[in-house]
C-alpha cells in the first residue's frame, strides 16, 4: 500500500508539471523559445558520449574542489587562536 | 556446585550462539545501486540517438521514465525528511541536493513528456496518435542540456556514496575472485 501511495504521489507531481508545461505551450510564453535557442542536437554517435563524460568530469571535480576548499577554510586555525594541545 | 567445562579438543561442538538479527539495509543498498546503474546505462544510451536510432530511443525513454519513478519511490523517505527540514536542521549539501533534485525532476518530466508527445514510433505502435507541435519539439531538445548537466551534478554530489558502493559490490568481489583464481593457479 505504501509503495502504491508513493508511486501515485510521484506520478501526480509529474502530471502537475506536464499540465503546467501544457499551459505554457498554449500561452504567449511559448514564444520565449525564440530567445532561448534551438536546443541540443547530436549528429554523430561519439558526440553525446563525449559530452556526458565531460559533464561528469567537470561536475565531479568541481564539487570535490569546492568541498575540499570548504573543509580547509572551516578547519583553518586563525593566528590569534591558541593552538590545540596535542593529544 | 561444580560446573563442568568441556575442553575443545574432545571434538564436541560448542553450544550454538543465539543467531544475530540479519543486517538491515545491505540488500537495500544493492537494490538502490542496481536501479541507479540501470538508469545510468539507459540514460547514456537514450542520449545517443545516432547510435540507437529513433525507435530504440523512444522505447528507452519510456524505460527511463519507469526507472526514474522507481528511483524516486526508493528515495521518498529522504525527500520527505529533507522537505520537513529544509528551513531548519539540515546541511547545506542536503539543501543543495534537494533543490537540484527538484530541478532535475522538472527537467526529466519536461524531456520525457515532450518526447512522448512528439513520439513517431513507440506511441503509434500502441495505437496512440501524437501531435508534434513545434513547442514540444523545441522543449524536448532544449531540456536535454539541463538534464545532462543536472544529472552530472547529481552524480557529483552523491559521488562518495557511488564510490563506496562500487568498491563494495564491484571492486571487492572482483578482487576476491581474482585472488582465488591466482591461488588455484599457483597450486
Amino acid at each position: 500500500m505504501k509503495l502504491v501511495n508513493r508511486t501515485l504521489t510521484v506520478l501526480i507531481f509529474a502530471i502537475l508539471v506536464v499540465m503546467a508545461l501544457g499551459w505554457v505551450a498554449r500561452t504567449d510564453w511559448a514564444a520565449t523559445r525564440d530567445v532561448l535557442g534551438a536546443g541540443e542536437g547530436f549528429s554523430t554517435a561519439i558526440q553525446p558520449l563525449l559530452k556526458i563524460t565531460a559533464a561528469l568530469l567537470i561536475a565531479i571535480s568541481s564539487v570535490q574542489l569546492i568541498r575540499d576548499g570548504y573543509r580547509r577554510i572551516r578547519n583553518r586555525v586563525s593566528p590569534n587562536q591558541p593552538s590545540r594541545p596535542a593529544r | 556446585m561444580q560446573t563442568l567445562v568441556r575442553p575443545p579438543e574432545l571434538g564436541i561442538p560448542p553450544p550454538a550462539r543465539p543467531a544475530r538479527p540479519a543486517r538491515r539495509g545491505s540488500h537495500h543498498v544493492l537494490r538502490l545501486f542496481l536501479v541507479d546503474l540501470a538508469i545510468f546505462v539507459t540514460f547514456v544510451l537514450v542520449m545517443d540517438v545516432p547510435l540507437t536510432g529513433l525507435a530504440v530511443h523512444e522505447w528507452l525513454g519510456i524505460a527511463i521514465a519507469i526507472g526514474l519513478v522507481v528511483h524516486l519511490v526508493q528515495h521518498t523517505k529522504w525527500v520527505v525528511t529533507t522537505t520537513r527540514r529544509i528551513f531548519s536542521a539540515t546541511s547545506w549539501r542536503n539543501r543543495l541536493n534537494y533543490l537540484m533534485m527538484g530541478a532535475l525532476f522538472l527537467a526529466f518530466v519536461a524531456v520525457i513528456s515532450s518526447g512522448l508527445i512528439i513520439s513517431e514510433v513507440a506511441l503509434l505502435s500502441m495505437g496512440i496518435t501524437t501531435n508534434p507541435a513545434s513547442f514540444w519539439v523545441w522543449l524536448h531538445l532544449a531540456s536535454v542540456s539541463a538534464v545532462l548537466w543536472l544529472t552530472a551534478l547529481h552524480v557529483a554530489l552523491n559521488w562518495k556514496w557511488i564510490a563506496t558502493t562500487v568498491r563494495r559490490y564491484v571492486v571487492k568481489p572482483l578482487a576476491s575472485v581474482r585472488s582465488r583464481l591466482r591461488t588455484r593457479g599457483g597450486t
